[in-house]
This record gives C-alpha cells, sequence and structure tokens, in this order.
C-alpha cells in the first residue's frame, strides 16, 4: 500500500516516521513524505518531497536522499538560481504581516498544490494523511485537483478509514458468500 | 383479522452499528413486534457506522423481517477526518473550526454531535405517522435526540410514548456531576412530565430521577439490561480437564476507565506465587476505545503486559461470543468506577455460569446484579493485593465448584434475560393501546 505522507512538522527524523508506521495497521506500507522542512536524517521512507519554508507558488521541491537511497528527481537549480531564489524568497517574506511569514500551512500548500512530483506521488498513493493542523489546506488544496485517494486527517484518520474498507470488504465477501449459497 | 397497533421504535444506534446499545435496541424493536405490534424504525444511515463506531452486519440479520426500517441521513461533522468532505474554511483553519463547531451543533438542540439531526429527525418521525398513525413511540437514548423525536410527535398528534433514557442524561452517571445546561434541564423535566413511561437500566438511576421528578415516580421503571438468549453463552456445568492450564478472559469493549493497570499488577502476582495459575492465560476480547479508530493509548497499555500469559485477542462479532466462552474457564469483569455504572457484559458472564472476577470499586452497580451468584469473587478493592485473592478464590472455584453450584448460578442469572425484564413493559404498552387509553 503507498501512502503519502503531508507534515509541517520540522527536525523530523527516524523516531518519528517509526511512531508514524507504527500506529498506522498496515505492515510494510511504501511511505511518502511531503515535509516543509528538510529532515534531520536520512529516513526509512521510499521518497521525501521537502518544499521548504517559502510561500513562492510554482517553486522548486527538493527530492531529498533517503535511507538506502540517493536523492533523485530533477536535477537541482544552479547555486547561482537557488541563492537568487532564496533572496527572493526573504525579500517576499518580509513583505508580509508577521503572522503569515511564519504560516507552514501556506508554505506546505503554497509548495504542493503546483508541483510535479508531489502530484505524481498523491495520484499514485492508496491513502493520502494530513499528519498535523496545518498540513490540512494543502491536503484539501490537492484533493480538490485530484480525484483518486482516500485523504484523511491525522493517523486516527487513516486507521478509521482502513477500518471502514476492511468492515466494506467483509461485507462483500459475505454478500457474494450468500449468493454462492443461493 | 384485526390490525396489530402501529409502534414506532427510535433509536439512532440500530444495526449494523456494534456500539454497546445496539442489543437493547435490537431487542427492543424485535420485542415490540413479539408483543403484537407492527414496527416501524427510525435510524440514521447503515454508512455511519461504517465511517465512524463501526458495523457488525451479522446484526442486521436479527432484525424481525417485520420491521420497517427507515433511515435518516446524519452526518457527524466532529469526527468526519476525511478531508474531501471538508469545507473550506475547515480546511485552513481546523483548529478555529473545531471550537466554533459545537456550538453550531447545540443551536438546534442541546446535543454536540447530534443536535442538528432533530431537524431531519422529527420530520421522518411526523412522515411515518402520516403514512400510517403511530399508536406508541419508544425512543431510546442515547442521543437524547431520539426522546426530542418521539416528544415533538407527542405534542404535535398526541402520540403517546416511553422515554427509554437507558442511564441520564442530566446526570453524569462516571462522574455523578449535574449537567449545568438549563435547555437540558427544561427539556428532560418536559420529557418526563409528558411521557407514558421512563426507563432506566438500574435502580440507583431509576431512585436519583424518582426523587428528582417525585409526581413521575409511579411511571418510572426499571429496565433492566440483559443477555440475549439466542447469543448468551450456554452454561458450562463442568470443570475443566485437571491437565489443562486455566484460562481466564475478559469480553467487552477495553476504554481508559478500566482498572488495567491494576489487574495486570494482580495478575503478576498471583502468578508469581500460585502454582495453580503459572500456566494460567488471561485473554482480552473487545475493541479499543468507542469509536472505529484504535485508541493507541490503551493499546501502549496492553503491549506492556502481553507476555506473562496476557493476550489482547482483538474484537469479537456478537455472533461468535459463544465461541469464545466456550474457551474460558473463568471471567474477568474489569470496569470503570461509578455507582450507576452496570455494564452490558455481566449478563452474559452470569449466562455462562463460569465464576467472576470482579475488578472494579465495590460501590459500582454490577456489584448489586451479581450479589446472589453463586461463583462471584468481588476483589475488596483495587489493590492489586486484593484482586490477587479475587483470582486465586475464581481459580479455585474453577477447579471445584459443583455441578449444583453451577446451576445454581443459571438460576440466578434468569432474571436477566433481556425477554424477562422487556416483556412485561412492551405487554404494558400493547395493552395500554388497544385498551385505547393511549389515544390522544
Amino acid at each position: 500500500m503507498r501512502i503519502l505522507v503531508l507534515s509541517t512538522a520540522s527536525g523530523i527524523d527516524t523516531r518519528w516516521v517509526r511512531e508514524l508506521r507504527d500506529s498506522l495497521p498496515v505492515e510494510d506500507a511504501d511511505l511518502c513524505l511531503v515535509a516543509v522542512t528538510r529532515p534531520s536524517e536520512r529516513l526509512p521512507v521510499t521518497r521525501c518531497l521537502v518544499v521548504g519554508p517559502s510561500l513562492r507558488p510554482r517553486r522548486w521541491v527538493a527530492d531529498t536522499a533517503v535511507e538506502g537511497r540517493a536523492r533523485r528527481g530533477a536535477p537541482k537549480p544552479s547555486a547561482r538560481r537557488r541563492r537568487l531564489m532564496r533572496r527572493l524568497d526573504r525579500a517576499s517574506l518580509r513583505l508580509l504581516p508577521g503572522g503569515r511569514r511564519k504560516d507552514r500551512a501556506l508554505m506546505l500548500s503554497t509548495g504542493t498544490v503546483w508541483s510535479a512530483a508531489v502530484r505524481e506521488e498523491f495520484a499514485a498513493a492508496d491513502l493520502v494523511i494530513a499528519h498535523d493542523y496545518n498540513a490540512t489546506w494543502a491536503a484539501w488544496q490537492l484533493a480538490r485537483r485530484l480525484p483518486d485517494p482516500d485523504v484523511v486527517f491525522q493517523t486516527e484518520g487513516a486507521v478509521l478509514k482502513l477500518a471502514e474498507r476492511a468492515e466494506r470488504d467483509q461485507q462483500d465477501e459475505r454478500g457474494s458468500l450468500a449468493g454462492e449459497e443461493d | 383479522m384485526a390490525t396489530r397497533p402501529h409502534a414506532l421504535y427510535i433509536a439512532w444506534g440500530f444495526p449494523p452499528s456494534r456500539g454497546s446499545g445496539v442489543h437493547r435496541a435490537l431487542a427492543t424493536a424485535n420485542g415490540l413486534v413479539e408483543a403484537g405490534f407492527d414496527v416501524t424504525v427510525l435510524t440514521c444511515d447503515r454508512d455511519t457506522f461504517f465511517r465512524f463506531t463501526r458495523a457488525d452486519t451479522t446484526l442486521e440479520q436479527r432484525v424481525d423481517p417485520s420491521i420497517e426500517v427507515v433511515r435518516v441521513p446524519f452526518s457527524w461533522p466532529l469526527m468526519e477526518r476525511d478531508i474531501r468532505r471538508w469545507d473550506r474554511r475547515r480546511a485552513r483553519d481546523p483548529i478555529a473550526w473545531r471550537e466554533w463547531r459545537p456550538t453550531q451543533d447545540r443551536r438546534e438542540f442541546p446535543e454536540t454531535n447530534y443536535g442538528p439531526w432533530r431537524g431531519p429527525l422529527v420530520k421522518a418521525a411526523l412522515g411515518v405517522h402520516r403514512r400510517r398513525p403511530v399508536d406508541v413511540t419508544v425512543a431510546t437514548a442515547n442521543p437524547n435526540v431520539d426522546i426530542e423525536a418521539a416528544h415533538q410527535l407527542f405534542l404535535r398528534a398526541g402520540v403517546p410514548f416511553v422515554m427509554d433514557q437507558r442511564d441520564a442524561w442530566t446526570l453524569d452517571v462516571f462522574s455523578e456531576q449535574e449537567n449545568d445546561d438549563d435547555r437540558v434541564a427544561a427539556l428532560e423535566a418536559a420529557y418526563v412530565r409528558d411521557a407514558q413511561e421512563v426507563w432506566f437500566v438500574n435502580d440507583p438511576i431509576r431512585d436519583w430521577h424518582a426523587a428528582r421528578y417525585p409526581e413521575a415516580a409511579a411511571r418510572i421503571h426499571v429496565v433492566s439490561n440483559g443477555y440475549d438468549r439466542e447469543l448468551a453463552p450456554p452454561p458450562r456445568l463442568e470443570p475443566p480437564a485437571p491437565d489443562q492450564p486455566l484460562r481466564f478472559g475478559y469480553l467487552g469493549t477495553i476504554t481508559p476507565s478500566l482498572p488495567l493497570r491494576q489487574f495486570f499488577a494482580a495478575w503478576e502476582l498471583v502468578r508469581a506465587d500460585d502454582p495453580e495459575m503459572t500456566a494460567a492465560t488471561a485473554d482480552l476480547w473487545g475493541y479499543l476505545g468507542f469509536f472505529a479508530g484504535r485508541d493507541g493509548g490503551l493499546a501502549a497499555v496492553i503491549e506492556e503486559h502481553v507476555g506473562g500469559g496476557v493476550q489482547y485477542r482483538g474484537p469479537v462479532s456478537k455472533t461468535r461470543v459463544r465461541e469464545v466462552f466456550a474457551g474460558l474457564d473463568a471471567l474477568l469483569l474489569i470496569l470503570g468506577t461509578g455507582r450507576y455504572v452496570t455494564s452490558g457484559k455481566v449478563f452474559e458472564y452470569m449466562a455462562s455460569a463460569l465464576p467472576v472476577v470482579s475488578v472494579h470499586h465495590p460501590d459500582v452497580d454490577a456489584a448489586r446484579v451479581l450479589t446472589g451468584y453463586p461463583l462471584w469473587f468481588p476483589a475488596r478493592s483495587l489493590e492489586p493485593a486484593d484482586i490477587a485473592a479475587a483470582l486465586r478464590a475464581a481459580a479455585a472455584a474453577a477447579r471445584t465448584a459443583t455441578r449444583e453450584q453451577r446451576e445454581a448460578c443459571v438460576a440466578h442469572a434468569a432474571t436477566y434475560d433481556r425477554r424477562n425484564q422487556l416483556g412485561p413493559r412492551l405487554d404494558a404498552l400493547h395493552a395500554l393501546v388497544t385498551a385505547g387509553a393511549g389515544a390522544p
């Protein structure tokens, strides 16, 4: 099962991922993580996309290295271009009111909604989890644009959705068995 | 052939719900048919149970086929975790939305989560009455909005109603605090004033309400929960094979209010110093928490203690309960605190005729029900040493109890066959409507 996790937490590490896995009733799920800031270490996930602490739409999203695999995806922009973009981000953040400058919900949504890599992962996922309160805006925006996966709030929502699927499957099974008996 | 009177039964939690009150609802609806009524049930849509509380579709097969089930769509915004169903405002600021929403829920009717259902439910009740006049309504709480619909049918069309309150609305049976919402107090007083009968699950709750509403005391009855004859475990009248280690078991929803830590401490004590218990096992069966999501805190407490004979076995469908009981030699009645708390599982426990170890505060109402049950072993307190003593006594009884003692357990349990509890009240209702005494 492919699960896409959207999170605005900072300092995400291996322990964070392990706890997330432990709270899900799925063995060996393929986890893809989309975060605002770079994790503190290589994570045990299949893919980790970092949108960066910026509010600039359509920005480049880093496809960072994960445990057992080097970084992949589109080549990084040149160092000169990255410096220029960072200066632009800082300048544009200074123009915003204080509250908006640190709005991680907006950082995640502006970084994800137009990202081809994020949209590709979203469309291919069996389940999308908005891991925290700030991640719901990005999840909702993506859900409006892409029809397929179930999109849930927090791991409790994921557990609930998976239980619902299992119960419906069981019911279908019973229904078809009853049909066979007839 | 004379036309059977028409009863409307209102219960939010009806099959395929797997909620704790569903068996009472199912028994009441089927009991009304047996008592001679044509029955229409008003309940919420099936999807709600799949999405929020978990469903047990096997229960639907137990609904009498003559019953017409009318399902009223229900939305549960505060429980909604499917982001595709959220609106823009909630998605953008879920914390602010969460603070705002309960007030919205309670605008029309003072019950968080269920308040907005009042309008559609009342409309549906009136619709049922328009299609075929209702002679009597029985409404089971929770939620209390069920009773509101019955009351509205009484006010608008004069249909007498039974308020099956089960526990309490203005009294929190766990904390024993009163609800300080004036709207709740006023509505409850109006319901009690106008109801044909008011039912509660046990004497302490009944007495509390009879004291609060002395003018209605004669109409307030206890309709205890009980076991369902078709599903209850058959009594075990023989001890297990002497060479087989004893198997203890708990069946029921596992909630944070249960004294699990105390039980685990006691279990470790007896396993350490009692040879009979060294090989004994304790299996815990049931959902973790009331809702579909697994309660992580509870799971952690149990996982800490798995091993040493303790196993968490997961949920068990009501239709498999017999099978589980058949594999046990003694039962663990682990309950939260509250002198108004009886618990539904105690009745099936008694029907099994197995030794029962009570792991709860001595004031819990279940103790009243178990008083006189010959193989009852209550812990004197929730101190691990006291629980351990009760476990040892139950282990000895599991080996040595005679057939006569076990038959006496069966006799004690018979009072709590659910039909024996509901039957007299439903017959009285039938007599009332057929005599025309309940006519508007």
